[in-house]
């Protein structure tokens, strides 16, 4: 250690025992808010039709009829309960959400440790390329690629996963570099190894830590990134309920019927909060380990 | 200084020409039958064979990419100048050679209204870029003071209030926080008119009050992020030893903040605001399709639902043109501030 990474390391550590007890507390208690919105999402989309006074796509009511005893949260411009449509709205986005962004891992472990394994030219253009994917704006990625493809439940996954492979990649690419000049890949290197094997079994297990906070992360943007598709009507399509959609739907009655998007909106974006809490919380934790 | 201003020009120019092709082979090859793409699955026979013949499609990929990009007008003289040898293959340059390329600001003709493109995107830029702007300039002395404060005041109520609240607003996305400021401030309240279904590009600027709930929007949207950087940043650089040094000289607490932790302290978020100019860009198109603003995101969007695709490609490259050109101006800027790269 160096005399100023020792200073540094000094005052951190002071730093830390004068904020230590409140702020600790605080964010693992945030941590903790996060996780319970994320599960309580999650159970209401397993017991979805248990919970849900009436099928999602039925015409139960009135059109943009006010909450009621019968609608809790309303009825939309069809006359279909907010409520029921809410309920079943979680299920998509819980399912589509992990999934694209485990795709999008997957690609990028794989972009990620070649270049990082390779290095040299291949290294070279891979990260020009993707360095061109990323100054992108990834809504405009989504645009394009929606317009190209059309709208369906696959290709959100898909486009998803194109925006977010690239910082995957350079995450898992530094991770490899620095992983790749210890002993233990150089043994396996000695001894003949493939390097597929060298990739995956020596050098992907000790990229794992970093990995697993940033996929969480990537969760929340994903989440946020499939409610705004769905609002901007490139998500999925309907009459299956999705939040973003529910909120596209009911705009223009935003002002005689609020009901119809205020409540999708609240039901997003607590989970996305939520989803970034727990996040937050978790590389918090890993960066004082 | 120069040397690195002209190489990261250089790589912008490359990133540019990767986005193009990009653009052109997600929007021209993947779909595999462009003039199906366009015309929906009922489409005759006949209007797809017609579409293809007006949209010069049975020309190969490459040749289509060239002529969008730097046009077609260059393609007689060249043949004189080589001899009679044509360049591009036969049936890509029709009768009348008039198209200039992107490069020279010909877009080409929306394929469903007809209209030129290239004015009718950059009316649309204009009107996002004031909105932005104005929204950018709102955004960044409030969230740096907020950031400054949290990062001075850390661990204790005004600091976890500011985090709390940056999470919060910068995690939920745009459009639910502007259906919540909507359902606030013009029904509650009635202080802000809602959503106006009809705003034209002439009446979009009309009244600030108008203006008012999308610039909110955006603010929320990059506000919070930009002040959990400050925050970090300062956090940082008051652990730095020329800090404890200004401390233990005994200068007072606020010319350590302001004369020393400060400059060094802005840096990071300052360089970082401009390279989050991609979020604000998502951000701007949420905003102008809720509100109903005529700018250039509602443009691509409708472009993209519509499949209009000269619309999509020339409004994508347009729009990544703004990105990278702020992305080398955040850089000009970083490398102007930074003393040990101005002075190198």
């Amino acid at each position: 250690m160096t005399d100023r990474q020792d200073m540094n390391w000094i005052c951190n550590q002071w730093r830390k025992l004068r904020t230590s007890r409140v702020a600790f507390l605080l964010e693992s208690n945030l941590a903790l808010i996060g996780l319970s919105i994320v599960i309580l999402w999650v159970v209401v989309a397993i017991l979805a039709p248990l919970l849900a006074p009436y099928a999602p796509n039925n015409i139960t009511g009135e059109s943009n009829g006010a909450p009621s005893m019968t609608h809790p949260m309303g009825t939309d411009h069809l006359g279909r309960d907010v409520f029921s449509r809410l309920l079943y709205g979680s299920r998509s986005i819980l399912l589509l959400a992990p999934f694209s962004v485990l795709c999008a891992v997957m690609m990028g472990i794989t972009l990620g440790l070649t270049a990082g394994f390779f290095g040299g030219i291949v290294d070279e253009v891979m990260m020009r390329i993707l360095d061109a994917v990323m100054a992108f704006p990834v809504l405009l990625l989504y645009m394009i690629i929606i317009a190209a493809v059309g709208a369906s439940a696959i290709n959100v996954v898909i486009a998803i996963t194109i925006g977010g492979t690239p910082g995957i990649t350079r995450i898992v690419r530094s991770l490899a570099l620095d992983v790749r000049s210890r002993e233990f890949v150089q043994a396996a290197r000695l001894r003949g190894e493939s390097p597929l094997y060298i990739m995956f079994r020596e050098i992907l297990p000790n990229c794992l830590g970093p990995l697993i906070v940033d996929t969480c992360l990537r969760v929340g943007y994903a989440t946020f990134a499939i409610g705004t598709l769905g609002f901007l009507g490139l998500g999925l399509p309907p009459p299956d309920p999705d939040w973003g959609r529910m909120v596209a739907e009911g705009r223009v009655w935003i002002l005689t019927a609020p009901w119809t998007v205020l409540f999708p909106s609240l039901a997003i974006s607590s989970l996305v909060v939520g989803l970034n809490l727990f996040a937050d919380g978790l590389s918090e934790a890993s960066r004082r380990i | 200084m120069t040397e690195i201003i002209l190489r990261r020009l250089g790589f912008m120019l490359l990133t540019m020409f990767i986005v193009s092709i990009t653009i052109f082979v997600i929007s021209e090859v993947v779909p595999i039958d462009v003039a199906r793409n366009i015309l929906g699955q009922f489409a005759t026979e006949e209007t797809i064979a017609a579409l293809r013949e007006q949209l010069g499609l049975n020309c190969p990929t490459s040749a289509r990419y060239v002529i969008w990009l730097i046009g077609d007008d260059w393609v007689p003289p060249a043949r004189e100048l080589l001899g009679g040898e044509d360049l591009l293959p036969s049936g890509c340059t029709p009768e009348g050679l008039d198209r200039a390329g992107f490069v020279r600001g010909d877009m080409g003709v929306s394929t469903r209204t007809g209209a030129l493109v290239a004015p009718y995107l950059l009316r649309r830029l204009k009107s996002s870029l004031i909105l932005a702007g104005i929204a950018f300039v709102m955004i960044m002395p409030l969230s740096l003071l907020f950031g400054v404060l949290a990062g001075l005041k850390e661990g204790e109520f005004l600091d976890h209030f500011i985090s709390i609240t940056s999470i919060v607003t910068t995690s939920s996305p745009s459009f639910a926080v502007g259906v919540i400021l909507i359902v606030i401030f013009a029904l509650w309240l009635g202080w802000l008119p809602g959503i106006s279904a009809l705003m034209t590009e002439a009446s979009a600027f009309e009244s600030p009050a108008k203006l008012a709930m999308p610039i909110m929007v955006l603010f929320f949207a990059e506000a919070g992020y930009v002040a959990r950087m400050t925050r970090a940043s300062l956090i940082d650089v008051m652990c730095q030893p020329y800090i404890r040094t200004a401390i233990l000289k005994g200068l007072p607490h606020w010319e350590v903040v302001f004369k020393h932790a400060l400059r060094n302290a802005l840096l990071a978020p300052i360089t970082v605001i401009t390279l989050h100019i991609n979020w604000l860009i998502g951000g701007v198109v949420v905003v102008e399709m809720l509100f109903g603003f005529p700018g250039l995101g509602s443009a691509l969007l409708e472009a993209s639902l519509n499949k209009d695709l000269y619309v999509i490609e020339a409004g994508a490259l347009l729009m990544t043109f703004v990105a990278t050109s702020t992305q080398l101006l955040s850089d000009i800027i970083y490398v102007y501030l930074n003393p040990r790269i101005r002075y190198s």
